[in-house]
């Protein structure tokens, strides 16, 4: 029954351990001259918290289907949590991004930060950044869908939202040769 | 540990928390959904558990067996609802990347030149998140300039700190 209670309380903890852990193997790999950047960083760790966790329920023996079940289902759910509000608040949101800017600088500049926004600018980042994540392919300046597997996982979210009855928030994305515009 | 039970006491929480989200953002999204989330899918929730243990505790029907379930559902219910709360401001909110990957299938390959983004998009997006900033009193004006409150200090801090743990260079990201 003991080990149960401290089950519990680490799955609880996880979090928290998977930033240590994280810290820990990003420095180390640098050490080694290897920077593979917080996201795949954190994927990585996925990977390896369940062949930990694989090998601990079948190393314990004994452990039935369900139990290894909800171990399973509890620490991916932690994981993610580890991964949304640590690592991509503090990497890729534009609140945090207007709060550490503001911590560091002293103050937010609306105006240049508005430069930096402008809506040319903004495009051009995306379609770079899209273009690495290999979700879009730009030849001969025509952009086509390469493997954009965040646009399968996106369709549970755009589903949801149909769901709920949200527009979700208008960006306005403009074809000039239909001259249509999206939310 | 019973963790069929574990599991179908989470799986039941997070079904009624689901059901309540969607049938009250049919009816009317809450404009402060936070909170909402705070109220109705952690201390109602959390009140109803407690009430149920007291009451079997009380009876004298209540085993530690029991009881770890009841826990473990709570801890996997909680974990479930903070990675839902985690995804919510991409339901409510459009990312731009997806966006363009959304544009693309319905309309197929685009010229590089054929796409553009409504002038005000860049600001629209930042005013959104500046107005959320101020309301919830992380910022205040000063001018043409935003500084951060003792608040919006302390949060900013604890974000610094967790990239520093993270060992994510300072200026990187965003």
């Amino acid at each position: 029954m003991e080990r149960h209670w401290i089950a519990i309380l680490a799955l609880g903890a996880l979090p928290f351990v998977l930033v240590v852990v994280h810290g820990l193997l990003a420095r180390l790999l640098r050490l080694v001259g290897v920077d593979l950047g917080p996201q795949p960083t954190a994927i990585v760790i996925v990977l390896l918290l369940n062949v930990a966790l694989a090998i601990a329920l079948v190393a314990g023996g004994g452990t039935s289907f369900w139990d290894a079940g909800y171990v399973l289902v509890t620490a991916n759910a932690m994981w993610f949590v580890y991964f949304q509000v640590f690592v991509n608040l503090s990497l890729t949101s534009l609140h945090a991004r207007l709060v550490l800017q503001a911590l560091w600088r002293g103050s937010v500049d609306m105006q240049s930060l508005a430069e930096e926004y402008d809506s040319r600018m903004l495009l051009a980042t995306r379609l770079s950044r899209l273009q690495k994540l290999r979700q879009i392919a730009i030849a001969a300046g025509v952009i086509t869908l390469d493997w954009p597997y965040l646009l399968w996982l996106s369709y549970p979210i755009y589903w949801w939202r149909n769901l709920i009855g949200m527009e979700g928030e208008s960006l306005q994305l403009i074809d000039p040769q239909d001259r249509t515009t999206r939310p | 540990m019973n963790g069929a039970a574990a599991l179908v006491i989470a799986a039941a929480l997070f079904s009624y928390a689901l059901v309540l989200h969607v049938v009250t953002w049919r009816l009317r999204a809450p404009p402060k959904y936070l909170y909402w989330f705070l109220k109705y899918w952690l201390l109602l929730p959390l009140a109803v558990v407690c009430a149920i243990l007291a009451v079997e505790g009380l009876r004298g029907e209540l085993s530690a067996s029991q009881l770890l379930a009841w826990l473990g559902g709570f801890l996997t219910y909680l974990a479930l609802c903070a990675s839902f709360i985690l995804i919510y401001p991409a339901i409510s909110m459009s990312s731009l990347s997806l966006e363009i990957l959304h544009h693309l299938r319905r309309h197929g390959p685009q010229r590089e030149d054929a796409l553009s983004l409504a002038d005000q998009s860049g600001m629209a997006m930042l005013e959104v998140r500046r107005d959320n900033l101020m309301h919830s009193g992380m910022f205040r004006a000063d001018g043409d300039r935003l500084v951060l409150t003792a608040k919006g200090r302390l949060v900013a801090s604890m974000i610094d700190g967790v990239r520093w743990a993270l060992a994510i260079p300072r200026g990187s990201g965003g």
